[in-house]
């Protein structure tokens, strides 16, 4: 089931939510990659939101890894936001921390991201 | 069944340095500060009681052996890696001069996991009887190549003990020295062999240098299936989750993440951190041990806990 993604300009924000393991991660990234496309330098900006994200694995975390490698060399930003303090935790203890930029919420990824998404975030 | 660590580092032994040591000394003697002890003994148990195990011990420097302690007399040892050598001290004394019956079991050929055995006293010996077991066709050539010139002094056709080869199936089991042991293929550069060994309804499992890609199901829940209700699995912890699937993916080996994930798939009782990463000083593998243990409780759920321990030369676990 493809993420719901929310447009504010250039920048796109999906959801990503419920208890990501290894039985589930290989839809997790059929449904991450197709963002990948239009994620690359000039292109959109992704923020992906873990506001409810109760658990990811280590195999999630490698989804997360993959897409990274296919949007940065192509000057994609991707950026998360919103996590629970227990995803926090898991991100610190594998070290994930340091490879996304991390916002507290929507708004603050947004912020950084693009001036324009933000004026279309606060027209709603 | 005991598991008794004679070396736990990965890739190559590391030792303290005169500075390590007075870093460590330093930190006891501010931690004692206004404490008297009458002597030695006393002070032995108050650090090792109070003081972390950073400052009044060390995670260790020898490369990878493994003795799994089984009743009866001979002797079963994971990896001939630089602490085959004071375990080869050990068990001659064990044996007070009668000769000795050794099994050897091979994750691979790889120099840290073979470079103990030049120093391993009862090879020496005649009379004593070493086997050694792996998956790998070409074990023999592995052990006689590192004696060979010019790389060791004395060649493999000095050793006076009756050294014998066997090259084990995966997965199908045979009974050696009163266990019941299998291997199983894992992904490293050359292959390696996960061990399990089963004694009177309880195992222990031996899988290192074995990375975990995490990319088809199927091979991880055969790792589960592998580590299945074992009370104690040592597991390739050398990188960090990040740095196994980036920058060091294909390099071989695992993280505590993933030892944790499986432990807790299999219903394991004990995970015991190994392969220490060299660069590593004692307080970063404190600390990992530390985030391992934070990381099993905030995914446990309903499960039981799950142990987790860093090893060191020296420890033994009760299996
Ligand atoms: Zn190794
Ligand atoms: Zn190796």
């Amino acid at each position: 089931m493809p993420l719901p993604a929310t447009r504010y300009a250039d920048v796109l924000v999906l959801p990503v939510s419920g208890h990501i393991d290894h039985l589930v991660s290989d839809t997790f990234l059929a449904d991450l990659m197709p963002y990948a496309e239009s994620c690359r330098s000039g292109g959109d900006a992704l923020v992906l939101d873990m506001a409810g994200l109760e658990y990811i694995s280590s195999a999630g975390l490698r989804v997360l890894m993959q897409f990274s490698k296919k949007v940065r060399p192509a000057g994609g930003r991707v950026v998360i936001a919103s996590m629970q303090k227990m995803v926090r935790e898991v991100f610190d203890i594998t070290k994930f921390t340091a490879l996304f930029p991390i916002y507290e919420n929507t708004p603050a990824a947004l912020a950084a991201l693009s001036p324009a998404a933000v004026r279309a975030h606060a027209a709603g | 069944m005991k598991l008794r660590f004679w070396g736990t580092r990965g890739s190559l032994p590391v030792a303290l340095t005169a500075a390590d040591v007075r870093v460590k000394l330093a930190r006891a003697l501010v931690a004692a500060q206004g404490r008297n002890f009458a002597d030695e003994a006393h002070a032995m148990a108050w650090l090792q009681a109070d003081l972390p195990f950073a400052v009044g011990g060390t995670y260790g420097g020898h490369s990878s052996c493994v003795q799994v302690v089984c009743p009866g007399e001979e002797f079963i040892v994971c990896d001939a890696g630089s602490g085959l050598r004071p375990f080869g001290g050990h068990a001659m004394a064990a044996r007070a001069g009668k000769p000795g019956v050794y099994h050897l079991f091979m994750s691979h050929l790889h120099w840290d996991h073979i470079m103990g055995f030049p120093f391993f006293t009862p090879a020496y010996i005649p009379g004593n009887i070493i086997n050694i077991y792996g998956g790998h066709a070409d074990l023999e050539h592995a052990f006689r190549r590192q004696q060979a010139v010019p790389s060791f002094p004395v060649d493999f056709d000095l050793l006076r003990a009756d050294i014998r080869f066997h090259t084990l199936e995966p997965g199908r089991d045979y009974d050696i020295a009163g266990c019941r042991v299998r291997c199983k293929l894992q992904m490293h550069a050359g292959d390696s062999y996960g061990w399990r060994f089963e004694h009177a309804g309880r195992a222990a499992v031996y899988s290192t240098d074995s990375e975990h890609k995490l990319e088809h199901l199927d091979t991880t829940l055969s790792f589960v299936e592998f580590f299945r209700d074992a009370k104690v699995v040592v597991f390739d912890a050398m990188y960090s989750l990040a740095d196994a699937i980036s920058v060091k993916e294909d390099w071989g080996h695992s993280s505590n993440v993933i030892g944790v994930e499986l432990a807790q798939l299999a219903g394991v009782e004990h995970l015991v951190l190994f392969h220490h990463e060299p660069v590593f000083g004692d307080e970063r593998l404190a600390t990992i041990e530390a985030e391992t243990r934070r990381f099993e409780e905030i995914t446990r759920n309903e499960r039981p806990a799950l142990k987790i321990s860093a090893a060191w030369d020296g420890l033994e676990i009760d299996v």
